[in-house]
């Protein structure tokens, strides 16, 4: 028997005709085909296919598609605006946070929800990172400087805003 | 691709609970509450059902609540991260929130609910064991109506619950925090502290007013055998000790050891487990009796 879902990926709407045993990675890879997102374990334990749910991080491969119904879901192609990169993606780069590649786009989304949920007062203490991140893989890097380019975004995104004006409204 | 199932949400605990029944004793209709479990063993068709019933989003399962006469209620679908993250978890029992800080990774917490927890019943995790030592009840509605089960007796056996045919798992309730009391969560891992447990000791106490004396003692071992195991004679020895800050932790520990079992696992073989097992039992009632006000040699 097959289901209608409707959910918003990256900010389109999106209905769609799917079977229950349907994964939410499947669905974002092979339906929908955004290619970012990454199965490796297939068992929720490595982070590769971390994507964000509801401003929260799951597991793509362990999600049963049927339950995205209704949701809003955040991949890694969505950080990217009007072409200027994410300050976290930038500071990938910048501290050569990956070698391969393949875990990169799972510690981005699963750091961008730590960043986002973290007050901007206060540095991230290396701790804080490593614990948050013990979900995600790396055989290649060694995890410092992931640590580093987190945290380092993290500083860079409360600069950022501290610079803006708040903005208010006048009646 | 795994197998193919059939799929619906319930808006009830007893409409779930019917629909399990309808399709009792073929074990073809399966509740999924968090799956953070269930859709691994659907991918590596371990199970395999033929319709599963969502109780995810039932909303009357979806509360935390406390008062002070009656204490604690959490909702079966109450995730891990909620409990964590509820400012009346940590406020009166910091206990329950360090040991669900410690299952599993955030995405795990995320997703993962304490009914869904209980009723898989997998030895290897934390919640059994501090929601014994915490003198927890689970609140059950099934086809003859509502039972409780106190949480020390919920886990049978290795994946076996209490739940009857037909049962679904309603709350978790914990009594008030009493004066004079302090509790303890210890979880000993090989690798990062989220990872599944070697063993995890739980230890609770509340004491006379001048702090020397145990009143009630619950020393709850878990993570290394089939089940939960409640030490009742450690118990009494805690409780017949004059001074708990000269509370002979070594001999409790070591009547302890006679009153779990304890099996090789991935995360230890059992003569590990055992010395682990010693070593955590004597730093959780280090630590309780130190919180209670009382500093321990």
């Amino acid at each position: 028997m097959s289901h209608q879902i409707a959910l918003r990926v990256n900010g389109r709407r999106h209905r769609l005709e799917i079977d229950a045993n349907l994964t939410l990675l499947e669905l974002i890879r092979d339906r929908l085909d955004l290619k970012g997102t990454k199965e490796v374990c297939g068992i929720g334990e490595c982070g590769a296919c971390t994507v964000i749910k509801d401003g929260k991080p799951v597991s793509a491969c362990c999600e049963l598609a049927i339950r995205a119904d209704g949701s809003e879901i955040e991949t890694i192609e969505r950080l990217a605006r009007s072409g200027e990169i994410h300050p976290l993606q930038k500071a990938f780069i910048d501290n050569s946070a990956f070698q391969c590649g393949f875990c990169t786009s799972g510690m981005i989304m699963m750091g961008k929800t730590l960043i986002d949920a973290s007050e901007q007062a206060k540095d991230l203490t290396e701790a804080e990172v490593r614990n948050y991140m013990s979900g995600n893989l790396c055989r290649c890097t060694g995890y410092q400087q992931i640590v580093d380019a987190i945290r380092r975004a993290h500083r860079e995104i409360a600069e950022k805003k501290k610079q803006q004006p708040v903005m208010t409204v006048v009646a | 691709m795994y197998n193919r199932f059939e799929y619906e949400r319930a808006q009830s605990a007893e409409e779930a609970s019917a629909k399990l029944l309808e399709g009792e004793g073929d074990g073809e209709t399966m509740v999924i509450a968090g799956g953070t479990a269930l859709v691994i063993m659907l991918k590596e068709k371990i199970l395999t059902p033929k319709r599963l019933v969502d109780i995810s989003q039932i909303a009357d399962l979806r509360g935390v609540s406390y008062d002070d006469a009656r204490g604690l209620s959490i909702g079966s679908m109450v995730t891990h991260l909620e409990v964590e993250n509820s400012p009346i978890v940590a406020r009166n029992y910091p206990s329950l929130r360090e040991a669900f800080h410690t299952i599993g990774n955030v995405r795990v917490r995320t997703v993962g609910t304490i009914g869904g927890n209980l009723a898989y019943a997998e030895p290897q995790c934390n919640p059994p064991t501090i929601l014994a030592a915490l003198g927890a009840s689970v609140h059950l509605t099934g086809p003859n109506g509502g039972r409780v089960v106190p949480a020390e007796d919920f886990i049978k056996g290795i994946f076996e619950s209490a739940l009857e045919p037909g049962e679904i798992i309603v709350s978790v309730t914990i009594p008030p925090p009493q004066p004079f009391s302090a509790c303890s969560f210890f979880k000993f891992t090989q690798k990062s502290e989220t990872d599944k447990p070697t063993s995890v000791v739980a230890v609770y106490i509340r004491s006379d007013q001048e702090k020397r004396k145990a009143l009630e003692v619950r020393l709850v071992v878990g993570a290394v055998g089939p089940r939960t195991y409640r030490c009742s004679k450690a118990e009494d020895l805690v409780k017949r000790c004059d001074d708990l800050a000269r509370l002979d932790r070594a001999k409790v520990a070591q009547v302890a050891s006679e009153e779990f079992e304890v099996m090789d696992d991935l995360y230890g073989p059992a003569w590990y487990k055992k010395c682990v097992t010693d070593s955590i039992i004597r730093d959780a009632l280090k630590a309780t009796v130190d919180s209670l006000g009382r500093e321990s040699a």
